[in-house]
């Protein structure tokens, strides 16, 4: 109890002392899921941005001048939201805001982007209307730096060509339904859909899907949930003795599934994502070493998109020489920025064209085994 | 596939285990809903506390599953206890309303509370139930559910004994019944609202141990199962115990059924059909009102 | 106080100030539908976020999909929530106290996954965006100012027809049948249409302040039918004292700009916010406000 007293109360001095930025400093604002049922992935939000923040201050800031990281609650629910955004906007006086993890909380506070002019990088939502929305498609404030739902689906649509049948098991968000539309759009017609089941992202029990999928015993089980809900599918799916490749986007790479995936019961196995920790990379490893050292977990998939969006916005300060708005979304629009996994450059809609990894479990360890160009 | 015995079978047996658990996260409230007449919004939090004090205990103290669990159900009485004292006796003489609320704050302090503390990472209990299986002629049996079936068994039998058998547990249906009465009759209303939430508490602190190590825990977990378990208090009858327990198997077996041979959609759709449809055909719950064993 | 309600927008050119404001407003007439039935018929009701939603889908798809006048769709939407009150409220309201709990809350819950399953009309959990500013006879509420006056205008109307209902005859007859059923029923009110309209009335109201909320946030999926809404609503009425006008006015006001103030500290922001709740039950038990 000591030591988790210990980190309560460390915590709320933290916080009580968190927000004392000085007018002079570059801010960046951001507003995530501090609470609500993705509050786990607002923690990797807060915890990358604070990294990224400190190491570009510690070699002397950004012109000369300190950058801070500022977080609101958005619970991931667009009217929080936007009010989260309009507090850091026009309270704290952010000078650029990264995006949400929930695409409609990110959409709702686009067009205050656009109305404050002041840039917006989204680094995890994966909606594609975000990027048809973008650049040439109405707001120049906005840039992508990851891909969005569409782009992945190319990806997943070449890698499951082989199997017959595939049972769909999904959040019943636009992540898990929107990104099953798109694949449904570029599936080839000898791929066979037996079923499809949209849960509730807060339900944990998948007793009477796993039973329908041992009966009817599909090649593939295509899997679009998140972290919690993969590891509780995950577990339930060993008790049933499963032997059905999960293919799609499961979040294989992510820490929380780590133990699951190393029983070997998972072989076969593949994902398309953006990110995965422990892709064997010295920029990767310059990221991810210090992280786990920091804050004792390896970085999830919203902690690189954050960390790799203010690197970004440091660069784009650099070459511009200056903080003012305008001069920044020029320069971002023309980055060709060293990230983790390749240059960063945008298209007409502000999109980067991001290369995307195609993973596949061996003997209970994952591996990168392409990283496939965005189409 | 839908005709496949094997395949009917194994969603009875889910639906059974599922309801039972159903019916033990929710008789808590229906006794602090049918004796004291209180909405407890912070119910599903108690589940959660209980799951994650557990974890604690087993992490950071070593101790056993079996060992822990007991030692939580103690503790979640006693944090039942310290509700009833706060939070509902000095709102004893003013309705609902203000317990609505008191525990509604109590809700949102435990679920910041435990992710300041815990952090926000999903965590998982081992419990050493949880790798066994049992297959009955193609019907997969789980440990850890079968775990549950059984305190589903042992806290039904034993809260029936314990309303019929002791002085306090008649005193308990007492107060369900008429609270005036028992003032008039010399029952101490104050002691017997302690216990109650004791009680309550206890019970949901069963449920959180022995269901929590089937999946992940993270702060906002309670909340599904508060709604699921006001379901199956008004189905049931409110305050009934043994209409709590068939009323959380019959949803159970019904979800199953729904999201086994429909899909999830249906699955939720059908349980909230169910109620409506209930309800309607029977305004007081299927097994009609108050404290009854 | 009210002066300076009114030169709000001349005090304060923040937007976030404004904003804030501006959600008060629907607050303050979301109250008022939580009210009418908690506070004057006696009723838990959960069906406020099916009346929101129902309120913020309407106004959206017409002026989406139509683009209707915002003068006609926000009649529509309201029109919509009273039927949403009349089809809940028929069944809900011939069972007892504790089910109608329960039924209104499966009959929100029902319409959220209504919402999320129509994919062809409200493109499901994909939600609709770049809902445009609202329009009545030609005229664009575009700024924020202009928002802070159509929000504090719908808020006093619909704060003025719960006052004119409530201390009207049939206002009477509803808290006579809240204060004592039978009683109610000998003296020749039919308790049961009598509470169907002001339940319907509240569903009116609800839908009024989801059709605002979805011009002024620009995008809605079906997380608007979400519970967390309910929360609020219940402290702000309860805290502000339930069947009683001024009361849960002013709660809607404390209830709103408190989180907000509380963001000072974002971490431990709901923690502090869970305390003071509490505080306030512990301390001052009766109302908060005189």
């Amino acid at each position: 109890m000591q030591s988790s007293l210990r980190g309560f109360l460390s915590a709320f001095s933290l916080a009580l002392a968190a927000s004392t930025a000085a007018a002079q400093d570059i801010k960046i604002g951001v507003a995530g899921p501090i609470t609500g049922p993705l509050a786990f992935l607002g923690q990797h939000i807060k915890w990358a941005g604070e990294l990224a923040t400190d190491e570009i201050n510690q070699k002397g800031g950004l012109l000369g001048r300190k950058l801070v990281f500022l977080m609101q609650d958005s619970a991931c629910r667009p009217g929080d939201g936007v009010t989260a955004a309009e507090r850091l906007l026009n309270q704290d006086r952010v000078d650029v805001m990264l995006g949400d993890v929930c695409s409609g909380s990110t959409m709702a506070v686009m067009p205050i982007m656009e109305k404050a002019q002041r840039p917006f990088i989204v680094t995890i939502s994966t909606h594609p209307d975000i990027t048809a929305k973008s650049g040439a498609g109405g707001n120049p404030w906005v840039f992508r730096t990851v891909p969005h739902d569409g782009m992945i689906a190319d990806v997943v649509a070449d890698k499951i060509k082989g199997v017959k049948s595939i049972a769909i098991v999904g959040e019943d968000t636009d992540y898990g339904r929107g990104a099953v539309r798109l694949l449904k759009e570029r599936l080839p017609a000898s791929v066979r859909i037996v079923s499809e089941d949209y849960l509730k992202q807060t339900e944990t029990d998948f007793l009477p899907i796993l039973t329908r999928i041992r009966a009817s015993k599909p090649d593939a089980i295509g899997t679009y949930v998140l972290d919690q809900q993969a590891s509780n599918l995950m577990r339930q799916y060993l008790q049933f003795g499963l032997s059905i490749p999960l293919v799609g986007r499961p979040p294989l790479g992510s820490g929380v599934v780590a133990e699951l995936v190393k029983s070997g019961k998972f072989d076969g196995s593949w994902t398309v994502y953006p990110y995965y920790d422990k892709f064997d990379d010295p920029k990767n490893e310059a990221f991810v070493k210090p992280y786990i050292q920091r804050f004792k977990q390896p970085p999830h998939y919203a902690g690189y998109g954050v960390y790799e969006g203010i690197k970004l916005y440091a660069d784009a300060v650099r070459r511009a020489g200056t903080t003012e708005a305008e001069r920044v979304r020029e320069a971002l629009a023309q980055s060709n920025f060293d990230a983790i996994l390749g240059p960063m450059r945008f298209d007409p809609n502000n999109q980067a064209r991001s290369r995307i990894m195609y993973m596949v479990i061996e003997r209970g360890v994952v591996h990168v085994k392409e990283l496939a160009a965005a189409k | 596939m839908a005709t496949d015995p094997i395949f009917l079978a194994q969603l009875a047996a889910n639906g059974l285990s599922v309801g039972m658990g159903y019916a033990l996260a929710a008789v808590g409230l229906a006794l602090i809903f049918g004796i004291l007449g209180q909405v407890n919004f912070a119910h599903g939090e108690l589940y959660m506390l209980a799951a994650f004090l557990l974890l604690w205990a087993m992490r950071q103290q070593g101790l056993p599953y079996g060992i822990a669990g007991l030692l939580m159900v103690a503790m979640m009485a006693a944090v039942g206890m310290l509700l009833a004292q706060g939070i509902i006796i000095p709102n004893l003489e003013r309705g609902f309303e203000s317990v609505v609320i008191g525990t509604l704050a109590v809700a949102i302090i435990l679920q910041n509370a435990v992710r300041l503390t815990f952090g926000a990472t999903p965590l998982d209990i081992a419990s050493p139930f949880e790798a066994s299986v049992v297959a009955l002629g193609g019907v997969l049996l789980f440990g850890q559910r079968l775990l549950v079936c059984a305190a589903f068994v042992v806290a039904f039998a034993g809260l029936a004994a314990f309303l019929r058998y002791t002085e306090l547990g008649r005193a308990m249906r007492a107060m369900a019944q008429n609270r005036e009465a028992c003032v008039m009759v010399g029952i101490d209303v104050r002691r017997v609202t302690r216990w109650t939430g004791a009680l309550g508490a206890a019970l949901v602190g069963l449920a959180g141990v022995v269901i929590a190590p089937l999946f992940d825990l993270y702060p906002n977990m309670g909340t599904e199962v508060v709604i699921k378990s006001f379901a199956v208090v008004i189905i049931g009858g409110m305050g009934n115990v043994w209409g709590s327990a068939l009323a959380g198997i019959a949803l159970g077996v019904a979800e199953s059924y729904a999201g086994g041979l429909g899909n999830a959609a249906l699955r939720d759709a059908i349980a909230f059909v169910v109620m409506i449809v209930i309800l309607l055909a029977r305004p007081e719950g299927l097994f009609g009102k108050s404290v009854r064993v | 106080m009210a002066l300076g309600g009114l030169c709000l927008p001349l005090l304060s050119d923040s937007a976030y100030v404004l904003h804030i404001a501006v959600v008060t407003g629907f607050y303050v007439i979301l109250v008022q539908s939580l009210n009418l039935v908690l506070g004057y018929c006696g009723l838990l009701s959960f069906a406020s976020p099916a009346f929101f939603g129902m309120g913020a889908y309407v106004a959206t798809l017409l002026a989406l999909r139509l683009a209707w006048d915002s003068a006609a769709t926000f009649v529509l939407a309201a029109l919509g929530g009273v039927l949403t009150g009349i089809v809940i409220g028929f069944p809900s309201l011939r069972v007892s106290r504790h089910s109608f709990v329960i039924v209104t809350l499966s009959a929100t819950l029902l319409l959220q996954l209504i919402a999320l399953n129509w994919e062809d009309m409200t493109r499901g959990s994909l939600g609709l965006a770049d809902i445009p500013a609202p329009r009545f006879f030609g005229l664009a509420v575009e700024t924020r100012a202009q928002w802070y006056y159509l929000s504090a205008t719908a808020a006093a109307a619909c704060v003025f027809l719960t006052w004119a209902v409530v201390s009207s005859r049939f206002g009477r007859a509803l808290i006579a049948a809240r204060d004592n059923e039978q009683l109610a029923v000998a003296c020749g009110i039919d308790v049961f249409r009598t509470r169907l309209l002001a339940f319907s009335l509240s569903g009116g109201l609800a839908a009024l302040a989801g059709a605002l909320y979805a011009h002024f946030i620009s995008y809605i999926d079906p997380g608007v039918f979400g519970f967390s809404v309910t929360e609020t609503l219940l402290i702000m009425v309860i805290l502000g004292g339930s069947g009683r006008l001024w009361g849960p006015v002013a709660a809607a006001v404390v209830f709103t700009v408190l989180p907000e103030a509380l963001r000072l500290a974002p971490e431990i922001r709901s923690l502090a916010y869970g305390i003071i709740l509490l505080s306030i039950v512990l301390f001052r038990p009766r109302r908060l406000f005189p």
